[in-house]
């Protein structure tokens, strides 16, 4: 696996930590979009509310883990060859609910030899946020990034395509995940779990937190327990409520390679 | 170079600085009276006294984390719904009446039963429309668990023994289950509604359940009150109260947790270290066309506060200086008769003090 943009990693001061991404989102992150693999087709589609609106949908949100967090990027990809050629749409929502937001990418023509073979991360350079204090606050697991292919739709579907994305996490460690979780707002359900295209069987644990509207439930998927040579990870989402089998979800999801 | 000797001023200089002694010396005893009661109020408001909070709500969930060995609870008639193993294909075909899919649960029937929860067990228990039954779910359970059950009349198991768990210890025929995390009790509705009480205690509670889209185990309405014994009453008194809204969630936590909450303002409901441990009961509403279950939760006053999570926003409600204060009618009145004594004193002051002595320059 390739890293695009690991030999120019963008390193703020220690102490800047967090405030510098999100400077570096303000200040150079236009800048830095000129020389991203990626280009944004349109604005950042945002909204805070003070308090969460009702979701539907049920898959929420796909990230990676990884042994440390690092400082920026805010909040990058994993792409692969078929994700090169048409456009995407990143969505951020916190699981309080009160803050979601969406904009569409797509990778730059002359950057597309780059995710061919096994894929690669990269950066996402998101518009600039006007609710960079909120943000400020959220640590990883407060927000579900959730990347799908094609246009900002609802992802209320049955068959979701998306690929692994990571949130405040330094591009060199999630260049070796630890796991994939799916952020699940499961419909008030007693149980779920997720099966893999191999038959492998997860559970699902509910997020205990007064907070949690917007997803309150979390899937993780170490990469220990996949296949070495793991490609897109088909996924079946199952829920049980009341006695009785919920719709199931299915989702293909780009992992990288386990190393 | 000494003045010339004046006794006539001499005179009216010891008349003068007499005259001022005097009226330094007056107030200094309302001075130190006056202190003295402040340390004395002051004292008697901050004195740390036994006390406790309550809450009393209408719920249509509960979440329950045990932290000691409970006390027994005897159930009435009801069906246990063992959760199958996900690989496993034993299971029968359609719909238990109680327990729904047979491809996931095995049912059985209780005429009463009875089970001593773990140290370490967390249950959810929800209750929704007034004919349904009880629902307790098991989320944790750490060391394994007896359901012991009473049959139906005639001693026999309402559901085939075939269905039995393999995995699962016990002895089905006598009534025997092992419970583990996954299982449903259902407790009857006709059973329960009679006047069963569950008791809990040492126990991390959360009332209501995040009324977010598809749940339904919210909290209907509710409210609290803080109470302290107040020196010389024999009843504890109302320090503060208040009612709770549709869709709160409520729970008792430490003064530390209340000030250190997280960066998102919301605390972990499974952080056992952030809660006062609780006692209280569950118990049917008062009336049978009621929807829900009514609980009971106390814990003592010192060091807690009491958590309201309302719409993804944390709330901490506490009991201050003030509220003892202006809840306490021995402050009040002492506070009254003081107003009214230094009002009365400068009064007689003024008209026994002759016009005269009034004007000093």
């Amino acid at each position: 696996m390739q890293s695009s943009e690991s030999a120019r990693p963008s390193r703020p001061c220690a102490k800047t930590r967090w405030r510098g991404a999100l400077l570096w989102l303000v200040l150079i992150g236009p800048a830095v979009a000129q020389d991203s693999a990626v280009q944004a087709l349109g604005g950042l589609d945002e909204s805070l509310e003070p308090t969460r609106p009702v979701s539907g949908s049920l898959l929420i949100g796909v990230a990676l883990h990884a042994e440390r967090t690092g400082p920026a990027p805010l909040l990058g990809v994993y792409l692969s060859a078929a994700w090169s050629q048409e456009p995407f749409c990143v969505w951020l929502r916190s699981r309080d609910g009160r803050y979601r937001a969406h904009q569409r990418f797509k990778v730059r023509p002359e950057f597309r030899d780059r995710f061919t073979g096994v894929g690669s991360f990269t950066k996402i350079p998101l518009a600039a946020s006007e609710h960079g204090r909120y943000l400020e606050g959220l640590a990883i697991g407060d927000i579900a990034p959730l990347v799908v292919r094609g246009d900002c739709r609802p992802t209320n579907v049955e068959e979701l395509e998306a690929t692994a994305a990571f949130w405040k996490l330094g591009l060199e460690s999630a260049v070796r995940p630890e796991a994939v979780s799916l952020y699940l707002n499961s419909l008030g359900a007693d149980e779920a779990y997720v099966i893999t295209d191999g038959g492998k069987d997860f559970d699902c644990t509910p997020l205990k937190r007064t907070d949690a509207f917007e997803f309150d439930h979390e899937c993780r998927i170490p990469f220990s327990a996949l296949d070495p040579d793991q490609g897109p990870l088909s996924v079946e989402i199952n829920r049980i409520k009341d006695g009785a089998f919920d719709r199931s979800v299915r989702a293909s999801i780009d992992v990288p390679p386990r190393r | 170079m000494s003045e010339p000797c004046d006794p006539a001023a001499e005179r009216a200089g010891a008349v003068g600085w007499t005259r001022h002694a005097a009226r330094l010396r007056e107030p200094l005893p309302l001075t130190v009276l006056v202190s003295a009661l402040v340390l004395a109020f002051g004292t008697y408001a901050a004195w740390p006294r036994p006390g406790s909070v309550i809450v009393e709500a209408s719920t249509q969930g509960l979440t329950l984390g045990l932290t000691a060995l409970a006390d027994p609870w005897r159930l009435p008639s009801g069906t246990v719904c063992v959760r199958r193993g996900r690989g496993e294909t034993s299971g029968g075909t359609g719909n238990d009446a109680h327990c729904g899919d047979r491809r996931l649960y095995a049912a059985y029937r209780f005429d009463s039963a009875e089970l001593i929860w773990p140290a370490g067990t967390e249950l959810e228990l929800t209750r929704t429309g007034a004919q349904d039954p009880l629902s307790i779910r098991i989320e944790i359970l750490p060391t394994p668990t007896t359901l012991q059950m009473k049959w139906p009349e005639p001693a026999e198991p309402a559901e085939p023994v075939e269905t039995a768990i393999d995995d699962r210890p016990g002895d089905i025929d006598r009534g025997q289950v092992a419970l583990a995390a996954g299982d449903i009790v259902h407790l009857d509705e006709a059973g329960w509604s009679s006047g069963i009480v569950l008791p809990f205690s040492n126990a991390v509670a959360i009332i209501g359940l995040p009324p977010t889209a598809g749940s339904s185990g919210y909290l209907i309405a509710g409210r609290f009150q803080m109470r302290e014994q107040l020196p010389g009453r024999d009843l504890s008194t109302t320090v503060r109260e208040g009612e709770f809204l549709l869709g709160d969630q409520v729970g008792i936590v430490s003064r530390a947790a209340a000030d250190h909450r997280s960066s998102a303002h919301t605390v972990s409901t499974d952080d056992a270290r952030s809660f006062r441990l609780a006692s209280g009961f569950i118990t049917a509403p008062e009336r049978r066309s009621f929807r829900g279950m009514q609980v009971l939760l106390s814990a003592p006053a010192r060091d807690s506060a009491l958590l309201i999570a309302r719409q993804a926003n944390d709330a901490t409600v506490r009991a201050t200086l003030w509220h003892r204060l202006a809840s306490d009618s021995l402050v009040l009145s002492l506070a009254a008769l003081l107003a009214f004594a230094s009002a009365g004193a400068a009064l007689l002051e003024r008209i026994c003090t002759p016009a005269g002595g009034r004007s000093d320059g």
